[in-house]
């Protein structure tokens, strides 16, 4: 009996389950397929030499040999492997392309933690357009699934990684600075490090100036007033144009969704670092993990033959669903027997 | 204390209805053990109501005035913030850095300082050097596998790392390791124990954290890095 298990981070799913995960996928497969997007599949084996191409794979990726002796790849992500599949096969189509899916992804994580390894995604690409148009769909689109999903508290955090980039630029053609340390401030953007990223602020040959601009971007949050103050810390250092789209985007989804709370928050840097423009991820309170990511990714399709910008997002299903059923742990209630018995506390 | 507290404050100040986003009172992890103490004077001083943690005795739960305060050792603080059983937490840089579960980390409390190194037992460095060149491998104990394996990587040595939970200094006095990875405050444990070091892995401080989610929807965790920073400013 004890080998008749499953591996740790995967899991079998009984009907009650199975039912809500049927019936969240088929409500937000319905808000996908209003705004014009169209299904596809994608292989759960990929060559990692094809999407190698697009840089290094990340460790957390599953691997292994078939027995022509390739090395094979368990699907980290969706993006990449759609990224191939239109660079390959969909060149003749005509862009804009609209694709939905549903497939499950897989990564590898430390024991002892709690954590799957096999997630599934609902998610969208959408392929051949760079317009601001195409940044608010993907916004909205993701507002109208988490709200036809059921969830009744969730908040959107946006924001492009383009100031980033630019203030970045800036601060190694002025100061003494190169792309190691370039390279060393985005490393501690996507590990969330912003106590590391203070530290390379300070760096000598970074100007005090753009050290300090530094510092107070990555930290920014709040709603459209975050706007105004990157705008106040860009000044004289560019992003002008970028800030303006972010502008426009938060205004304009602000005031077709009033009940959703969308936030600007600089932080949201994804560990993907093929992301070139918006960044978005979906959080419920209590869940210290995002509901769904995504961003804009205008230069990956080009490593796949296709040059055209793109952008989209993934839900993650289980943490949807988890959500929906209360079964978050910052959800979770003291017992009210410990409230009492607390002496000094109770305010 | 202050008689406003900083959660109220905040709350008031963002038009919010004094419980945030998440509906109820901000929950804070504080570490036991070296950095309790200073994680205490800091919340109080930054304006939190921190009634009871000065004498917590078993307690683990405190739910004061806005904030809720969760007792629990350092080495578990990462994992339970990630999943969001707290929204923020105070935590070593070395259990943030062993743990590697991607928190936010909006604040360096400059308290608790320790440095990573790597020791040996005095005099065995002629050793040291050739069981390396014979077996290929080194065989170093540490409470930090994670730590250790990505220093070793770095350096491009080839190591059997051997997992223990304290008292690191005696695997090379017995010779079960030819090394240890271990924190050191002032290195004096280190030197009663014959124990020399040979090399620096990282510097570590307590910090500021919180989950990628309150951080990002619940103003309050910005706040409180804020008021953090300002005490510790104050202080130092």
């Amino acid at each position: 009996m004890s080998e008749a298990r499953t591996a740790r981070g995967f899991r079998d799913i009984l009907p009650t389950e199975a039912l809500s995960r049927e019936r969240v996928c088929a409500h937000v497969q319905e808000v996908f397929s209003s705004w014009g997007y169209v299904p596809v599949e994608t292989p759960t084996l990929e060559l990692a030499s094809a999407l190698e191409a697009a840089g290094p794979l990340d460790h957390s990726s599953f691997k292994l040999f078939d027995s022509d002796g390739e090395l094979l790849v368990l699907r980290p992500d969706v993006t990449l492997p759609i990224a191939r599949l239109v660079g390959t096969r969909m060149v003749d189509y005509q862009l804009p392309l609209r694709l939905r899916y549903r497939q499950t992804v897989f990564r590898e994580a430390r024991g002892w933690r709690g954590q799957a390894r096999a997630f599934t995604q609902i998610g969208v690409e959408h392929i051949g357009s760079d317009a601001a148009s195409a940044d608010i769909e993907i916004l909205l689109m993701l507002d109208e699934a988490l709200q036809q999903s059921g969830l009744a508290d969730y908040a959107i955090a946006f924001c492009s990684v383009s100031p980033l980039r630019c203030l970045l630029g800036r601060c190694c053609e002025q100061g003494q600075v190169g792309g190691d340390w370039e390279h060393a401030v985005l490393a501690a953007c996507h590990d969330n490090d912003l106590v590391a990223v203070d530290g390379l602020s300070r760096s000598p040959g970074v100007e005090v100036a753009y050290g300090n601009a530094l510092r107070a971007l990555v930290r920014l949050n709040g709603g459209a007033e975050a706007v105004e103050q990157a705008r106040a810390i860009m000044s004289g250092i560019g992003g002008d144009h970028d800030l303006l789209l972010l502008e426009r985007s938060f205004a304009e989804v602000s005031q077709k969704r009033p009940q959703t709370r969308f936030i600007i928050d600089f932080s949201v840097m994804s560990s993907f670092d093929y992301y070139t423009g918006l960044v978005l991820a979906a959080y419920a309170p209590g869940l210290g993990i995002p509901l769904a990511s995504g961003g804009r990714y205008d230069h990956t399709l080009a490593q796949f033959g296709l040059a055209a910008p793109a952008a989209g997002f993934a839900l993650h299903l289980e943490r949807i669903i988890d959500t929906l059923s209360q079964d978050v742990p910052g959800g979770a209630v003291c017992p009210s027997g410990l409230q009492q018995a607390a002496p000094g506390g109770g305010g | 204390m202050a008689a406003n507290n900083i959660v109220a404050e905040q709350c008031s100040s963002s038009g919010d209805d004094g419980q945030g986003l998440v509906g109820r009172a901000l929950r804070i992890a504080v570490p036991k053990g070296s950095l309790y103490r200073d994680s205490v004077a800091l919340l109080a001083d930054s304006g939190l109501d921190t009634s009871g943690l000065d004498d917590p005795k078993r307690q683990l739960v405190f739910i004061n005035q806005g904030v809720e305060f969760y007792i629990l050792r350092p080495t578990d603080v990462p994992v339970m913030c990630a999943w969001g059983g707290v929204d923020c937490a105070i935590c070593g840089k070395d259990s943030l850095l062993e743990a590697d579960l991607g928190l936010v980390e909006l604040a360096d409390l400059a308290f608790g300082a320790c440095r990573f190194v790597v020791a040996e037992p005095e005099g065995a460095g002629q050793r040291v050097d050739e069981r390396y060149r014979n077996r290929g491998v080194l065989r170093v104990a540490t409470k930090y596998p994670n730590i250790t394996a990505e220093h070793y990587r770095k350096q491009g040595v080839q190591i059997e790392i051997i997992k223990m939970h304290g008292n690191i200094e005696l695997a090379p006095l017995v010779g079960m390791a030819d090394r240890i990875v271990d924190i050191t405050a002032t290195g004096s444990t280190l030197r009663e124990n014959h124990l020399v070091i040979v090399d620096e892995v990282v510097a570590s401080t307590a910090r500021f954290v919180g989950n990628p989610a309150s951080v990002r929807i619940d103003p309050r965790v910005h706040a409180l890095a804020k008021r953090l920073t300002k005490s510790v400013r104050r202080e130092g």
